[in-house]
Parts: C-alpha cells; structure tokens; sequence
C-alpha cells in the first residue's frame, strides 16, 4: 500500500543532501509568482471597472475582463442526478469550488474559510448563497462521500459529480480551472492536483468574483456583503 | 497578466540567493559571536528545538485525510532537520510530511528542477486558465517532503497552503476538542512527541 515514491524518499535521508532547502525555495518562488499572478488579476478589474462600471465597490477577489459566463456550464447534482446549472436562484449567489475530500489541505482551509464567511454575514445574507463543490475525484467521492464532507462545513450547499470525463472536463474549461488525477493502481492512495480558486456565480451566471487560495475570511465576507447588497 | 512560465533558472536563482542569504546569516551569526566576545560556548554544537502550536483540522465525517500543522523552533546552534512523522494507527493508517506547491499552468513541470521525485504526471492537465485576467488559474498539488531543515537560530513553520502534516486514511473523523498524538523524527534530535489540538481554524 505504501507508494514507492515514499520508499524511495526515505533514502534520501542522508544529511549530505539538503533537498528540503531546495524545496523551500522552490515553494518561495512559486507563492511569490501567484502572488504576482493575483496582483496582476486585479490589475485587470480595475482596467474593467475604468470602463464599465467605475463605481462599483471594490472587491478582494479578482474580476475578470469581460466577466466569466458560466451559466451553459451544467453539472449532475451528485444525490438526485439532476442537471444543476451554474447560476444562481434569483437574487442569490453560488460558491463554486471544484476539488476532492480527500485533500487535506488546500481544499478544507478554502471550506473552512468560505464557512467562516458565511457565519459572519448575517443569515438574510448568508441565507441568499449556496456553496457548490464538484468533485474532481468522482472515483472516490461518491454521492455520499462528498455530501458528507460539505454538511460538515456548510447548511446550503449542492455536491455536484459527473463520472463523465468529457462533462467534467467541459465545466471546468468555462471556468479555467485544471485538475490532474495522479497515476494509481485501484485502492492505492493518490493525490488530484487541482485549481485551489473559489468562484461566485450570480444569478445570471456570471462570475462576479473569484478568490485564490489563501484569501482570508473576512475579505470574503467583505466581497460577498457587496455583491448580496448589490442585487437586494 | 500571467506569471511567466517557471523555468529552472529562478527557482536556481531563489537557491543560489538562499544559499547566499545562510551564509550572510552564518556570517552574522558568527560576527554577533565577535561582538559578545563569545558568550556562546565554542564546543557546544547542537540544535535545540521546541514545538508548538500544534493543531489538526477538524476533518469532515467522510473525509479520509487530514492534516496537522506547527511550528518548530530551534534556538540552538547547529541545523536539525524533522525527516519523519508517526501517528497511531487508532488515529490514520499513517502520517507522513507534504507540502503544498502551486503548480505552473498546463503542468509542465519547471519547478521539478533539483527535485527527486515529480510525483504528478503531467499529461493529463485539463483547461485552459487564466484567460482575460482572474486569479490565475494555476493548480496547487502535495509533493511528499524527505527532509525538513529547522535552522540553527531559525524556525519552520507548518501551516495550510504550504509544509504540513498529512493524516491518510483516518481511522475515525477529527473532532474539535480532541487532540491528536504525532512522533516527530528529528535527524539530529532525535524523536518527539508532540500533541496537536483539534480545532476549525489555527490558533
């Protein structure tokens, strides 16, 4: 059960080598070009709001120019196989997150942190958004799987699964997301490296924000207080 | 409005400036002793570390990882580094040490340079990000960690979105309120325990 991958790092442990600097480093290069990515992100927002929309508030998140349509972008919902729709109720809001339960880190802080959000919106508010994640892990997050991991976090929420490559692979071209399962045998544990941003649809299926990874609590609740406000 | 495609030119450029900054940091360090006229005991060489802020996220009823974060202290005078982690199997079927890297779009693999093991495979990158702005759109991936230095003088720190703690195959769903029992191995140090909080958010 154990990959090999992990046999093999355990003889690198001489202490000689220092892989774990070089590790480092490498990590530092790459928070410090996403963090150039997200300034540049919201670079564009403001080019897009000098044009169009110069008054609106200012959000945390990036917007992109023109705004993301998702709205052709349908998804089974995972319990009932319904077709869901990537835009939200009337005057309500979708967060959308493609990701796995099996993800220990990225995808669980992204959760507890859209759930810290909402419980700080208060519920008129917080009652207008439904979290939305669809797994990029159909093979392990089953229906029950992944309705499981999203009560555990959040009241309104919709999983949404394909076993459809194809429709998969479809939604998460609209949003620009990429997901890549790990090779693996059948039972062996993997990982599914995957785009770690969250999306907010509104009721047109339009992207109205999207929040890296990392972005704090409170900005999110700042961002979803202006646009909830925005459509009351 | 992209971040440029990663070559292994910065990553070996952040390296080489790392490697500059320690041996400034060295130099330092050994400039500090000059000054103090040595109150450091010459032939003491050891690392000294200590641990805290350990905590693990409270994981979802069906969720089969987890993970546990901390901060690891060494206020010694030589580097240790932590090469291993145990938990028992009343807790996960194993832990073991990961970080979380953000990966260039379309996977192609340019910070692998200097690294043993790739992990992903690259082939089956899926979209296209990052058109007309946004955040990016760039995937995040784990990477298994052989070896994590802990300076002399310096800390890490283990927090979400970087270095951290995987729990695989939880033997029951972490609560919030309970705690979690891990054994550090330290190269130099040898094995500690340490006692990880459950919670929903860091402390």
């Amino acid at each position: 059960m154990d990959p090999p991958r992990r046999a093999a790092g355990r003889e690198t442990l001489p202490a000689v080598r220092r892989p774990g600097r070089l590790r480092r480093a490498a990590a530092a290069g790459a928070v410090a070009l996403v963090a150039v990515a997200a300034g540049c992100a919201g670079g564009g927002g403001d080019e897009g709001d000098g044009g169009a929309a110069g008054d609106e508030p200012a959000l945390a998140g990036a917007v992109r120019t023109p705004p993301l349509e998702v709205s052709d972008v349908v998804l089974p919902d995972a319990v009932t196989g319904e077709p869901v729709a990537m835009q939200a109720p009337p005057g309500e809001l979708y967060v959308v997150y493609f990701g796995y339960t099996s993800c220990p880190d990225v995808c669980p802080t992204t959760m507890n942190d859209v759930a810290v959000a909402l419980g700080d919106l208060p519920d008129d508010l917080a009652d207008r958004v439904t979290v939305a994640m669809a797994t990029v892990d159909p093979e392990r997050d089953t229906a029950e799987v992944l309705t499981g991991y999203l009560d555990h976090f959040f009241t309104r929420h919709l999983a949404l699964r394909t076993t459809d490559p194809a429709a998969l692979t479809a939604a998460t071209e609209a949003f620009g997301v990429q997901w890549e399962v790990e090779e693996h045998e059948p039972g062996e544990a993997y990982e599914v490296a995957h785009t770690a941003v969250t999306y907010v649809v509104d009721d047109t299926g339009t992207v109205v924000v999207e929040w890296p990874f990392g972005l704090d609590s409170e900005s999110m609740a700042a961002d979803l207080r202006t646009l909830l406000e925005e459509r009351a | 409005m992209r971040a440029t495609p990663r070559t292994r030119r910065p990553v070996a450029r952040t390296a080489a400036l790392l490697a500059a900054s320690a041996l400034l940091l060295g130099a330092c360090g050994d400039g500090g002793g000059d000054a103090d006229a040595t109150t450091d005991a010459a032939g003491d060489v050891a690392p000294r570390l200590e641990v805290t802020d350990a905590w693990a996220r409270t994981s979802p009823r069906t969720a089969d990882a987890g993970a546990v974060y901390l901060r690891i202290a060494n206020d010694g005078d030589a580097d240790d580094a932590l090469v291993g982690v145990e938990v028992d199997t009343a807790v996960a079927a194993r832990a073991e040490l990961h970080e979380t890297v953000a990966v260039e779009d379309g996977g192609d693999g340019g910070q692998d340079g200097g690294m043993d093991d790739g992990g992903m495979d690259d082939g089956g990158a899926q979209g296209d990000a990052g058109h007309g702005g946004g955040t990016g759109g760039g995937m995040m991936e784990m990477r298994p960690v052989d070896r994590i230095v802990v300076p002399a003088g310096g800390e890490v720190v283990l927090e979400p979105g970087g270095l951290h703690v995987m729990l695989l195959d939880l033997a029951a769903p972490l609560e919030a309120g309970s705690s979690v029992e891990l054994t550090l191995e330290f190269e130099e140090s040898g094995e500690q325990v340490v006692t990880a909080d459950v919670r929903d958010e860091a402390p």
